[in-house]
């Protein structure tokens, strides 16, 4: 399977992108948090501008040392440039700090996905048929052990009382969001993104599955052997960090009665 | 499509339940997949070296059992007294035998009987003993059970229980009378409905046994699929559940319930439990085991379950018996949104928000990297 991700890489590196022009006004914002990128930086860049005729591209550069900023400012990105790592999807929220479109777009900069597929999530948001636009994609469900990460996802979504969603989440790019959503949620919580899903949900935003865009490629490339994934208990952390979130606000069951219960009888 | 796979799974429920895994399979670890964990099931028993001689022991075991009997136990119909002396001296063979798989175990029961019914005269019946001398007693919760309580009870009385505490709770229809006529149990009965699982924290309260056994009145299981629920209690284990995972399916096929049981056990650091859970009947705990965690929380079970898990206390889900296949569809607990399920689901919430207090709001999954401070304008 890498073999063939590498492949169609190098087919897109073999035909340089032409560089592209950011709205000065733009319509759709679209946050692309990148360390170490620059192999597949500019591709990226390039189907992100073709979402919409009124688009800026921002790339949050942090940690690092192979010229990805350089790249992403040559194809004409907007760059935001940080010397140290940001940790897992600070960039997003810096990113969408500084977006001026009516609809952000996230992504990232290690997949190359097609405009065609981007374009069904920008344009659910900006129809207003959703504050945010998911990804439907699932990953491996069709099995008796599923990864905790996917595991988490569907329990947020039932705990939130929208079993409806699966495993649909914000921790999946791409997806889109309206700027009042990030207005709702507050751009911090969007580096935590089950929590900024939480808020949206409990705030009673539109969150909509929208569109399939299969990302599993990416994901198998961090599992490397049988060693234990350290980004798998960064986000299974924060989805429990969502649920603490939740319980803080409904009570500890979510806002679900048990009143039929006498637990008075029972001391 | 559903209906015909439950029939097929409930067969495979009635296969022995310890099997002898080939050594590559033990080198890989419990089976993942669905059809690896069936083919464990299926594969046939262990042949297990002197079998042959266990069953040999037994049976002498109960023709000096049966022998010794004397006096006014020997009236035609064999009654409690005889049981307990049958039952000691069958846990007494069981913990100077060698350990055996259950198959064995059921083979070995048969002959220490047929020892007992042969040298005293008595018919035996259908008892099942079981192989430990601390006292096993049982908790029944019911409401409106009338159908399946007689069968419930039934089977429990197959046992040599020391206690038997049946909660009856908005019951309007026969429930009690057939309670009453049929045992000799303590029987707690309100008019009012307690609510979801309260009936099994009072149950808890009143019981007195060194190991509980905790059923449902609508839930009929065999005697001899209590037994391992029991002897694991008994062996030390706090906690002994209900091992349905061979009866779930596939992940994305799941309903909402199971979906955040096998959650609530994977963070709190037991995905080995899979969706295993206080929710499901039967299970078994130890008297200790209730008092630690507080016999109140029984009555939200994913609570008393994280609770326990907090304690430190020894969870196993070691035996398994199909109550999926059997359990009574009402209005109240099919469908998407049903109210039961919206309550099990709010239960598990509460248990996560005591292990989110006890644990910190991530638990043991930290964000050392993330730099927060980057992200406040």
């Amino acid at each position: 399977m890498p073999k063939r991700r590498g492949a169609k890489l190098r087919k897109r590196a073999g035909k340089p992108s032409r560089p592209i022009r950011n709205a000065e006004f733009p319509e759709v914002s679209v946050i692309i948090p990148a360390m170490n990128e620059r192999r597949a930086i500019a591709a990226v860049i390039a189907e992100a501008a073709r979402v919409h005729p009124s688009t800026e591209v921002i790339v949050v550069a942090n940690g690092s040392t192979d010229g990805t900023a350089q790249a992403a400012r040559r194809m004409g990105a907007r760059v935001l440039s940080y010397d140290e790592a940001l940790g897992h999807d600070v960039g997003r929220s810096i990113g969408a700090r500084e977006a001026k479109g009516r609809v952000l777009l996230f992504t990232d900069a290690d997949i190359v996905i097609p405009a065609r597929d981007l374009q069904p999530l920008v344009h659910a948001v900006a129809s207003g048929g959703a504050d945010i636009a998911l990804n439907t994609y699932l990953g491996p469900v069709a099995k008796a052990q599923v990864h905790s990460v996917i595991l988490a996802k569907h329990a947020l979504n039932i705990f939130a009382g929208r079993a409806d969603l699966k495993g649909a989440s914000m921790t999946t790019i791409p997806h889109a969001i309206s700027r009042g959503a990030r207005d709702a949620i507050g751009c911090d919580h969007l580096a935590v993104p089950p929590l900024a899903q939480a808020i949206a949900l409990q705030q009673g935003l539109v969150v909509r599955g929208i569109h399939y865009v299969e990302v599993g490629r990416r994901n198998r490339r961090r599992r490397r052997g049988k060693t234990k994934d350290p980004l798998e208990r960064l986000i299974v952390g924060d989805h429990l960090e969502a649920l603490d979130w939740t319980i803080d606000r409904v009570g500890p069951r979510g806002g679900r009665a048990d009143a039929s219960r006498s637990r008075e009888l029972v001391r | 499509m559903r209906r015909r796979r439950t029939a097929r799974r409930r067969a495979a429920s009635r296969r022995p339940i310890r099997a002898r895994r080939s050594s590559r399979q033990k080198r890989a670890g419990p089976s993942r997949t669905l059809r690896g964990r069936r083919r464990l099931r299926r594969s046939a028993p262990a042949r297990e070296p002197n079998a042959a001689h266990q069953l040999q022991l037994a049976y002498a075991a109960g023709r000096q059992a049966g022998a010794a009997l004397t006096g006014d136990q020997l009236r035609h119909t064999p009654d409690e007294d005889v049981r307990q002396q049958l039952h000691a001296g069958w846990s007494a063979w069981y913990a100077s035998a060698r350990t055996m798989s259950w198959p064995l175990y059921r083979q070995a029961e048969a002959r220490y009987l047929a020892g007992c019914a042969e040298t005293s005269g008595l018919p035996i019946g259908d008892w099942v003993m079981l192989p430990t001398e601390q006292r096993v007693g049982a908790v029944v919760t019911v409401m409106n059970e009338q159908e399946t309580i007689g069968g419930v009870l039934a089977e429990l009385q197959r046992l040599p229980l020391t206690e038997l505490i049946v909660v009856i709770n908005g019951s309007r229809d026969a429930s009690y009378d057939i309670v009453r006529s049929q045992t000799d149990a303590t029987i707690v009965h309100t008019h009012a409905p307690l609510g979801h699982d309260v009936g099994r924290a009072l149950g808890a309260k009143l019981a007195r046994a060194d190991v509980v056994l905790f059923l449902d009145g609508d839930i009929p299981v065999k005697a001899e699929e209590l037994v391992p629920f029991a002897l694991t209690a008994a062996q030390g284990s706090d906690i002994v559940l209900n091992d349905i995972s061979p009866y779930v399916g596939r992940f994305e096929d799941r309903d909402a319930v199971t979906m955040v049981k096998e959650f609530v056990n994977r963070v709190m650091g037991r995905g080995d439990l899979g969706i295993n859970s206080l929710t499901a009947v039967p299970h078994a705990m130890r008297s200790e085991a209730i008092a630690r965690i507080g016999h109140p929380h029984l009555a939200v079970p994913p609570k008393a379950q994280v609770l326990a898990m907090l304690h430190g206390l020894v969870i196993r889900a070691a035996a398994s018996v199909d109550v999926i296949a059997g359990n009574r569809t009402r209005a109240m607990n099919t469908g998407q949104h049903n109210p039961v399920a919206e309550l099990i689901v709010g239960d598990h919430l509460e248990a996560l928000h005591e292990a989110l207090t006890a644990q910190g709001k991530r638990m043991a999954f930290p964000d050392p990297y993330r730099r927060r401070v980057m992200t406040m304008a």
